[in-house]
């Protein structure tokens, strides 16, 4: 590997779980498309949380709720700046990517009838498909789907001939969870202007690996999970667009989202609060803030830069082995390779895998009409982030050439 | 690997009594759902409820295919009562930590799968599929239990 951004082992040490011994062998966490490892500075912030400062948030008049609440609001300002938001009012705090888009489904749905159209993508994870397809059922709309091709690549000409006069929303992967495919978003979200189409961006893959700036690509939406970039799971985001959010439905009611509530009349909170019912997810809140510090430390120019020369790395070796073939060879591509074999089924490798401490994904990866395109019934997905290394690579090789003399 | 024994891979290989049976009186197809292993099951059952003959199409991985090789050979000329039973003890083998009654070699072969708990399925697929073809009915999935 080019000289590197960073000392990767010092990095390496600031995560507690990559140094275990799994089935007797080294350790090589391949699976952080699925969901990435949390550094030391995530586990002190919610311990530190916990430990000293938890109390619920926004209502009481106690310290330790101003405490939490600062805490709290504290990590929706990094959210904000981190993904260059105008303003934290554009800032939900969901369960994840799956709830930020079913949040919007259920409302933008409420304005929606039979006949209107949503455009997704064949590389969508079934998370922006079956949102849609639930109002298909429910109201009667039409999904259009995006065609990609034989590199699993979207097809813009395709993609521009979907829109018509019906057309509400286009929502469509950044990056493919499945293939690694880096899609063009501000090139899709300029084309969907141009039919003054609102756009919704699954960006659940793409801000762990690269800067994402909502204002530069100037979508409407975009839908994230904190445990895909270091952060705890059970909390994402929904960005949205504050001129849309104003207007839109709401969700779901309870505490949080009124400011006052009778039998007769209920008064609805200010943005974003009017979408988050609850008691939110607060440490989970506060673990995505130290997650934001912590990858902003190591600057995310710098692990895109790394990663990519990790994913070459991967490329060429893997492409060496006889009878591998990859899945996905955009030429965008975010370092996630995945792979078959015509002759050994994915499961079997990665029993066989895991057995040599290689940890990875085998199957659909919540992606079936992707896996239909390829006719395949799944993949191998190797899914590299920041705090792997040439090692973990090696290893991963290794061990698919022991499962290969096993199967032939 | 005690998963992957000579026995497991030379059926799923070379699986035995692979294909279509024009002829059946009774088949049904079994999925799984989550990782797309397919098996479709063929039987010719007489009147008295004797198993004549079994063949199998499979589409998924080792251990799917070895077990339902495995089935096939083991349940040829088996009556109904035998065949059901012989499923019930695979099963118990494949899924629970008391010995009970093994179904003996090659059969056992498979027994480790039991300690990966996200393969047993790989594994109980076809047996799933052979009890549903031999209640008379056509498809079954890993995610119902049989």
């Amino acid at each position: 590997m080019n000289s590197l951004p960073f000392n990767i082992d010092s990095i390496r040490a600031q995560f507690p779980i990559l140094h275990q011994q799994v089935n007797g062998h080294r350790l090589a966490f391949l699976d952080n498309a699925a969901s990435s490892q949390r550094p030391d500075a995530v586990i002190d912030a919610v311990s530190h949380y916990y430990r000293n400062d938890h109390a619920n948030v926004h209502r009481g008049v106690h310290h330790l709720s101003h405490r939490a609440t600062d805490a709290y609001e504290g990590a929706r300002e990094k959210v904000r700046a981190f993904i260059n938001a105008r303003s934290i009012r554009e800032i939900v705090f969901t369960s994840g990517t799956t709830e930020s888009i079913n949040l919007l489904a259920s409302s933008l749905g409420q304005t929606m009838q039979a006949g209107d159209e949503v455009i997704v993508s064949r590389m969508e994870h079934h998370s922006n498909i079956v949102p849609w397809k639930l109002l298909a059922e429910r109201i009667g709309i039409v999904i259009k789907v995006a065609p990609i091709n034989q590199q699993g690549e979207l097809v813009l000409d395709e993609l521009a001939k979907l829109f018509s006069e019906k057309t509400k929303l286009l929502a469509i992967a950044h990056v493919s969870n499945a293939l690694g495919t880096i899609n063009p978003v501000a090139d899709i979200v300029a084309l969907a202007k141009q039919h003054d189409v609102p756009v919704l961006l699954d960006g659940a893959q793409a801000v762990p690996h690269s800067k994402v700036d909502v204002q530069a690509i100037d979508c409407d939406f975009y839908a994230f999970s904190s445990h895909k970039m270091c952060g705890p799971t059970g909390i994402g985001v929904l960005y949205a667009r504050e001129s849309l959010l104003e207007n839109m439905p709401l969700f779901m009611g309870g505490g949080e989202m009124v400011i006052s509530v009778s039998f007769e009349k209920t008064i609805y909170n200010d943005l974003p609060y009017r979408f988050e019912a609850g008691t939110p997810p607060i440490a989970q809140a506060i673990g995505l803030g130290a997650a934001i510090d912590y990858l902003e430390d190591i600057g995310m120019d710098n692990i895109a830069a790394y990663e990519h020369q990790l994913l070459e790395l991967a490329t060429t070796a893997l492409s060496d082995i006889d009878g591998l073939r990859i899945i996905g060879t955009a030429a965008e591509k975010a370092a996630v390779v995945s792979f078959v074999f015509d002759d050994i089924h994915p499961h079997d490798l990665g029993t066989v895998l895991d057995h040599q401490g290689v940890a990875i994904r085998t199957g659909h990866h919540c992606a079936n009409p992707v896996m239909d395109f390829f006719g395949v019934p799944g993949t191998v997905r190797a899914s590299l982030a920041f705090y792997n290394d040439a090692e973990d690579i090696e290893q991963l090789v290794k061990a698919l050439h022991v499962a290969v003399g096993m199967f032939r | 690997m005690q998963v992957y024994q000579k026995t497991v891979l030379e059926h799923s290989r070379k699986p035995h009594h692979f294909g279509q049976l024009a002829t059946a009186t009774h088949s049904a197809e079994g999925f799984n759902p989550l990782c797309g292993d397919k098996v479709t099951v063929y039987l010719n059952m007489s009147s008295n409820g004797t198993i004549s003959a079994a063949r199998h199409e499979t589409s998924g991985c080792a251990i799917c295919m070895s077990s339902a090789s495995m089935m096939a050979d083991a349940i040829q000329a088996l009556n109904f009562e035998t065949a059901k039973a012989l499923c019930l003890q695979v099963n118990t083998m494949l899924t629970s930590d008391s010995s009970g009654n093994p179904p003996g070699m090659p059969l056992q072969s498979l027994e480790g799968v039991r300690a990966f708990p996200s393969r047993v399925k790989c594994a109980t697929l076809p047996w799933q599929t052979l009890l549903t073809a031999m209640m008379g009915e056509t498809l079954t999935t890993t995610e119902q239990e049989a």
